[in-house]
């Protein structure tokens, strides 16, 4: 298992540096926009470093994809299939690799927000009138909501599930339209349009088991990821036994 | 050893392999012949358990072919497959940590035989090249059953001749060497049993020395006997 997820990590870890990379450097012109108090700076590299997080999040869950995609329609797929490992343990590997990757990444991306807004804070009033604008903002939104630390913890851990379980819907699709549509031209177009219809279908389910009533948000947040990550298991499990029993390379 | 009952695979409706029965006995090395599409490497890639049959079963060594017996065959499919990314020093390591039966050291002297060099990049290589790195990968392999898919193809005389050596070394008394290819006089050489394919069936499967010795033929009249009779059909 640790030589799967090691070659699983290795066919994606330049897009991971060159994120990280792109992140540091993005975070450096922050520090120094602070420094120097420079305004134009600073707002320069906030946008991108929310763009990095958005944009690095979904590109490093979309490669995930797009690996698995070419590992089961490309040659290069035999060197994965051939070795002594079932379809559960590949795919698992798959998963549990890009579940890590995303964690990590989002967990690097938590950590430099919660920096930059203290570091923002020390330096500027403003930050503070703006910080209470959003916690305004959030409170119209659902008057129960109350953002701290570990509510915001929540939400994120929330939110990266809920990717991890779209990928894993992903990765459904891919293998069905593989094992049906192999060597098509439009395998790609039918695991796409596979993944909308399987992506409403999950979307309905989780609106349908929704958390109880007297939850306040953080719990509600936490219940939305335990649902999702439940998700994510039953896709695998459904996914990975196509694969051992359905598909060819 | 190999056995196959009431095996299928199609596509869309169309049988690749259509083979009845088929057994390939340990300590014996087998040409498997054919034109194109005539199924040999659907064959071989449904006993590597990277294609599954649509019906019928396949075996080796008597169990169904599933991730355990992945460990017991070695398998070189006809395309390069190594990862693009790849040095040959890396897919050597790629193979010693999924098969324990790898031996590094028997690959790099066999790279070194076939003027190899490990430092070099999958990427870079020409098609000569991949298939000879692809011929080593497989036979540092110490595994019961080896399939070379093609293994001369795109390869040079002089080359062609250090690829029938490894072979020769690694045919053993317990081991089944499987072989497809079109050159059959550069098979005629190193294996002493021959299948026949057409259409996907096995039409015939024989022992050569005891087909010269009965019939006078050698693998190659057998092959114009089988094919030679389909072309002169098509060109009438």
């Amino acid at each position: 298992m640790m030589a799967l997820l090691k070659y699983e990590l290795r066919k994606t870890i330049f897009a991971k540096v060159a994120i990280l990379g792109a992140t540091m450097l993005a975070q450096l012109a922050f520090l120094i926009g602070l420094a120097l108090k420079n305004t134009q700076v600073l707002g320069t590299s906030i946008v991108i470093l929310v763009l990095l997080a958005i944009g690095g999040l979904s590109y490093a869950g979309i490669q995930s994809v797009l690996v698995l995609h070419r590992d089961m329609n490309t040659k290069q797929g035999y060197m994965l299939y051939m070795t002594p490992h079932s379809s559960y343990k590949i795919l698992g590997a798959k998963m549990l690799e890009n579940g890590l990757s995303l964690m990590l990444l989002a967990g690097v991306f938590f950590a430099l927000g919660v920096l930059n807004l203290e570091l923002a804070n020390a330096h500027f009033n403003t930050v503070k009138i703006v910080t209470s604008m959003v916690n305004q903002i959030i409170i119209m939104i659902d008057p129960k909501l109350t953002m701290n630390v570990s509510t915001f913890l929540a939400l994120a851990f929330g939110i990266v599930s809920g990717w991890i379980a779209n990928l894993s819907i992903a990765f459904l699709a891919s293998v069905v339209s593989t094992a049906l549509f192999a060597g098509r031209k439009w395998n790609l177009a039918a695991a796409f349009v596979l993944f909308i219809l399987l992506s409403i279908v999950q979307s309905k389910l989780s609106e349908w088991i929704a958390s109880p009533e007297h939850f306040v948000a953080m719990q509600r947040f936490l219940w939305q990821a335990g649902l999702m990550l439940i998700f994510s298991l039953i896709n695998y499990l459904v996914t990975a036994t196509l694969m051992e029993k359905k598909l060819s390379v | 050893m190999i056995e196959a009952n009431k095996l299928v695979k199609a596509y869309l409706g169309k049988r690749a392999v259509d083979i009845d029965h088929l057994q390939l006995q340990n300590g014996r090395v087998y040409a498997m012949l054919g034109p194109n599409g005539s199924g040999k490497t659907t064959f071989m890639k449904m006993a590597a358990g990277l294609v599954k049959p649509t019906s019928g079963s396949i075996y080796v060594d008597g169990a169904p072919v599933s991730v355990s017996t992945r460990s017991m065959v070695a398998y070189m499919p006809t395309e390069g497959y190594f990862y693009q990314w790849m040095t040959l020093s890396d897919a050597g390591k790629y193979y010693q940590d999924f098969f324990e039966d790898f031996s590094y050291l028997d690959y790099e002297r066999m790279l070194i035989d076939l003027e190899l060099d490990v430092k070099m990049k999958v990427k870079t290589l020409s098609s000569g090249m991949t298939a000879k790195s692809k011929v080593a990968i497989t036979l540092a392999r110490n595994a019961q059953i080896h399939m070379l898919d093609e293994p001369f193809n795109g390869i040079d005389l002089l080359a062609r001749d250090q690829i029938k050596n490894l072979v020769m070394q690694a045919a053993g008394r317990d081991k089944l060497l499987l072989l497809s290819s079109h050159m059959v006089e550069e098979m005629e050489d190193i294996a002493n049993s021959a299948i026949y394919m057409k259409d996907g069936k096995a039409v015939d499967c024989v022992d050569l020395k005891t087909m010269r010795r009965e019939t006078g033929l050698s693998m190659a009249d057998k092959y114009r006997q089988i094919y030679g009779a389909a072309h002169q059909e098509v060109a009438l």
